[in-house]
């Protein structure tokens, strides 16, 4: 039982006025005499007329109490106390946990922490021990065995994976509000800034940690085309100052093991800055490595894929030869064939080749990848053409979008009208007034040698207009890469985050840059890679190599956002001996019944006693 | 200010004795005297050797000498004018002692309102300033329960200037214990006081054994007994309202309760007239002068009309 609003209790002093009226009425009532000798003959009161007024201010009392207690909001939990109290341990693992505290680390204080609060528990005390970075991890079912809670809390190292520590907190109040947690005591280093204050007030707090200190690389941004050379590829190194005091670091990038760019930074509080590499010579892997004294190492390592060159042929059918300016600007490396429809269909199959038709139709039976824009529509005249479509809707499942859904502009000029095949699968369509067209569709999707995209509007009219357009750029490049795909890039993950696994049909077994080994079923299509590094995938024989990065950006500003404002914050002190914390339910409407009900009976009394008067 | 008027002003304060009675009472007061019969005893001072005479300035008779008269009551005139010796025989001075006893128990207190003591006081200082106004004797007394051996006495006064310390007297009579007529009664027979006129000033709700036996007493003794019973409107009217009511007895503490209506009211007022008959018939079967003063009438009724009227003042 408890009360969540105990100051209401002050009303209680209105009990001393009730019975003060009481006994000032009675007092009033006394009366001193002369003698009593001469009222020896008058009849005394009716007993149960003095005891009614008794119990009028036994009821008075218990309407007030009712009343007080229903401001106070009494509960009561659930559960008996004999099992002791659960209590759930919740460990930040999340990237900045390893920054550096002096000579330990944000995760070792941590850990000390954790260990003074399993010290003070109580032997009938349970602890459940669970982890959060990128998820709420259980890391000790609930156990009242304080050696292997302390051996789990040894084993444990955070990763380089970021934080979700606002949401497993609202998962973890909605453990505690159903009962299965009775007291929450959360090691962290608070640096998220969107910690939900209302969950955190229900919670013990071990905030761990103060320095602001760390100089990251946040993102090494490599601008290059599916099918550009790595000479033309646009690289930049993006670094920034996370702490409130100037910064110095050293700057080196190397290029399959050759140094780059070496500099030197000095960056103020709070300032970032973009490094522009050189000229690149070759494809393969960008590595940037940041030398500085900081807090926080995980984020001073960066890598970026420079992908080698895969020319492709763009083999051009269109009535007119006018319009081809508009691809040769979008297309710098890819070879574009100016052909005649029966010179190019006659040159096809050499390489890899994307055939275009603008404006005009694929021969039948047409098996080679093509792009079909703005096809002549089977009507002659204004009824197989629209002058105007909005897009309508699209097909978020469909291939044409797997890599990015391009924000397109809202309408589209000149749409014809042509009819489906019936193995089409339209990604995109458009409204003209009522009617609903389809503006964007693929045939044969499952053959890559045959698979044909087309586009039922002037495409290259949108691509002319300006760069605002880039939502269609981006949707000609991806259709692009649908006709011919790319060949397999190199995987480039953040830790934390889901990653496919190679596709196969066995176990998959993965060797991690911290030589752990874990192996994965063959159900299994993905896992999450937790600390940055190399990590090597061996599924059905075939060997596959993945970069995995430390989660950057929130995670790397490690300022504590929790030092001062939360008030539970404040009390650095280990747990004391706490009391237990159920599912609550609230009396407040059961007080009030009960008071109105003693109310109505307290009148009924008066009237009773009026009666009696009368009688 | 000046210094000996501040003097003067303290000075003045101190000697003035307490107002019992207002100033313009005093003239009135002055034409009335204690016209009871009471019993009269030789003046102090005027005490007669044998029990046929006494010294003293009135001849009350004559008688003829006889052998062993004191030569000087001889009337030498008479004998030579009549050729006859006679003796002349003095009257002592007779006088007439006022005790005047106020009942200070807290049932002359009990209503704050209408206090009873207060009122007795006033009347005990009008009817000690009648005796004094006419140089008899006066003496005052208040008897309580509280009181050691249950009774105070003041000194006998007779000079009309001893009024101050009749009023102080009675200024600093305040209530406390309970009735006790017996002390009262007790104080006048043991001291063997000269015989007078006993008043006393009481509310006499007690019940009435407490009251005769000491009137009873003090009339086989030869006293004139004057029983005035002061009589407050809430002794006849308690309760203006209400219905259940708790009782203190203003002496015993004691409690009980009572349930107040009509027929309560009728109850009461029937036992408070049984009680007060009860005491007028006994004062008429022993010669006691029973008066019921209402004290709500006031004072200047009292003394005007209701003690006139009994023939206590004439």
């Amino acid at each position: 039982m408890g009360l969540l609003e105990p100051s209401a209790l002050v009303f209680a002093s209105f009990a001393v006025l009730l019975w003060w009226l009481a006994w000032r009425e009675r007092r009033r009532r006394v009366r001193t005499v002369p003698a009593l000798f001469l009222w020896q003959a008058l009849p005394r009161p009716p007993a149960r007329r003095s005891s009614l007024r008794d119990w009028l201010l036994i009821l008075q009392l218990g309407t007030l109490a009712a009343l007080v207690l229903a401001l106070a909001r009494p509960y009561s939990e659930a559960g008996s106390h004999e099992a002791g109290t659960r209590h759930l341990l919740v460990l930040d693992l999340s990237a900045s946990m390893q920054a550096r505290e002096g000579e330990k680390t944000r995760w070792q204080l941590a850990q000390a922490r954790a260990r003074e609060y399993l010290d003070r528990l109580a032997p009938t005390d349970e602890v459940e021990l669970v982890g959060v970075a990128h998820r709420l991890q259980v890391l000790l079912p609930a156990t009242r065995d304080r050696e292997q809670a302390r051996r789990v809390l040894e084993d444990t190292a955070p990763y380089d994976s970021e934080s979700q520590l606002a949401t497993a907190l609202a998962e973890i109040s909605a453990w505690r509000q159903s009962g299965s947690v009775h007291r929450v005591a959360v090691f962290s280093d608070f640096a998220d800034p969107d910690l939900p204050q209302p969950f955190l007030e229900q919670f013990d707090l071990f905030p761990v940690g103060g320095t602001d200190q760390n100089l990251a690389i946040e993102a090494v941004q490599v601008t290059q085309h599916p099918w550009q050379a790595p000479e033309d590829v646009q690289a930049t190194v993006h670094l920034r100052n996370f702490s409130r005091r100037t910064q110095h670091g050293l700057l080196s990038v190397e290029s399959d093991g050759q140094v780059l760019l070496q500099s030197g930074l000095t960056l103020g509080s709070g300032e970032s800055v973009r490094v522009p590499l050189p000229r690149l010579k070759k494809s393969g892997w960008l590595v940037a490595k940041l030398a500085a004294d900081d807090a926080l190492a995980a984020d001073n390592l960066a890598w970026a894929w420079v992908a080698p060159p895969e020319p492709l042929e763009l083999c051009l059918v269109a009535p007119r030869q006018s319009n081809w300016p508009w691809l040769r600007a979008l297309l710098h490396s890819a070879s574009v064939l100016r052909a005649a429809p029966p010179d190019c269909v006659r040159e096809r199959a050499r390489g890899r080749t994307v055939y275009l038709f603008y404006r005009t139709l694929p021969p039948a039976s047409f098996a080679a990848p093509a792009l079909v824009i703005h096809p002549p529509p089977r009507e002659e005249g204004e009824g197989g053409r629209l002058s105007r479509a909005s897009i309508a809707d699209w097909d978020g499942s469909h291939p044409l979008w797997q890599h990015a859904l391009p924000d397109l502009q809202a309408t589209v000029e000149r749409v014809s009208l042509y009819p489906t095949p019936a193995d089409a699968s339209v990604a995109l369509w458009g409204r003209v007034q009522e009617r609903v067209v389809p503006l964007v569709w693929s045939v044969s999707g499952n053959d890559t040698a045959g698979r044909q995209v087309w586009v039922a509007f002037d495409l290259p009219g949108k691509l002319e207009l300006s760069t605002d357009d880039e939502g269609w750029t981006v949707f000609f490049f991806e259709t692009l890469a649908f006709l011919a795909p790319p060949n397999p890039q190199p995987s480039l993950w953040v830790a934390g985050r889901a990653a496919p696994l190679p596709p196969g049909a066995g176990a998959t077994r993965i060797h991690g840059p911290r030589q752990q080994q874990q192996t994965l079923g063959p159900e299994q299509n993905w896992f999450v890679p937790l600390w940055q590094g190399e990590y090597r995938l061996e599924r059905d024989e075939q060997v596959r190599t993945a970069i995995v990065q430390a989660a950057r950006g929130a995670e790397s500003d490690i300022a504590p956002k929790l030092a001062v404002t939360h008030p539970s914050a404040a009390s650095q002190q280990p747990a004391r001996r706490p009391a237990a914390v159920r599912p609550r339910q609230e009396w407040t409407t059961w007080m009030l019944a009960l008071g109105a009900i003693v109310l109505l009976v307290e009148a009924w009394a008066v009237s009773q006693g009026v009666r009696w008067n009368g009688h | 200010m000046r210094w000996w008027h501040r003097r003067s002003t303290a000075a003045t304060s101190a000697t003035r004795p307490p107002e019992l009675l207002p100033l313009d009472w005093y003239h009135k007061l002055d034409r009335l005297q204690i016209g009871l019969a009471r019993p009269s005893t030789p003046r102090l001072g005027s005490k007669p050797f044998r029990r046929e005479s006494a010294h003293g300035l009135e001849v009350h008779a004559y008688r003829p000498y006889a052998w062993g008269d004191d030569l000087r009551h001889l009337d030498w005139n008479a004998y030579a004018r009549l050729d006859q010796p006679l003796i002349r025989r003095f009257r002592a001075e007779q006088e007439s002692l006022t005790y005047v006893f106020v009942d200070i128990s807290q049932s002359m207190s009990a209503d704050p309102t209408e206090d009873k003591l207060a009122f007795a006081r006033t009347l005990a200082a009008g009817l000690a300033y009648v005796c004094l106004r006419r140089h008899e004797p006066v003496q005052l007394g208040a008897f309580s329960s509280a009181l050691p051996e249950g009774c105070a006495l003041s000194a006998r006064w007779r000079q009309r200037p001893q009024f101050l310390s009749a009023i102080r007297f009675l200024s600093e009579l305040a209530a406390r214990g309970g009735t006790d007529f017996g002390a009262a009664a007790a104080a006048l027979l043991h001291r063997n006081l000269p015989p007078g006129l006993v008043i006393f000033l009481s509310d006499f709700l007690v019940p009435l054994e407490q009251v005769t036996g000491p009137l009873r007493q003090l009339r086989a003794r030869g006293l004139a007994v004057a029983a005035l019973q002061l009589l407050a409107d809430s002794d006849r009217e308690p309760f203006q309202g209400g219905r259940q009511w708790r009782l203190r007895d203003a002496e015993s503490s004691e409690e009980r309760e009572v349930w107040w209506d009509e027929t309560s009211r009728a109850l009461y007022r029937q036992a408070l007239d049984r009680h007060v008959q009860a005491l007028r018939d006994f004062s008429t079967q022993h010669g006691v002068l029973h008066v019921v003063v209402p004290t709500a009438n006031g004072i200047e009724r009292c003394f005007l009309e209701t003690l006139v009227q009994a023939r206590l003042l004439c």
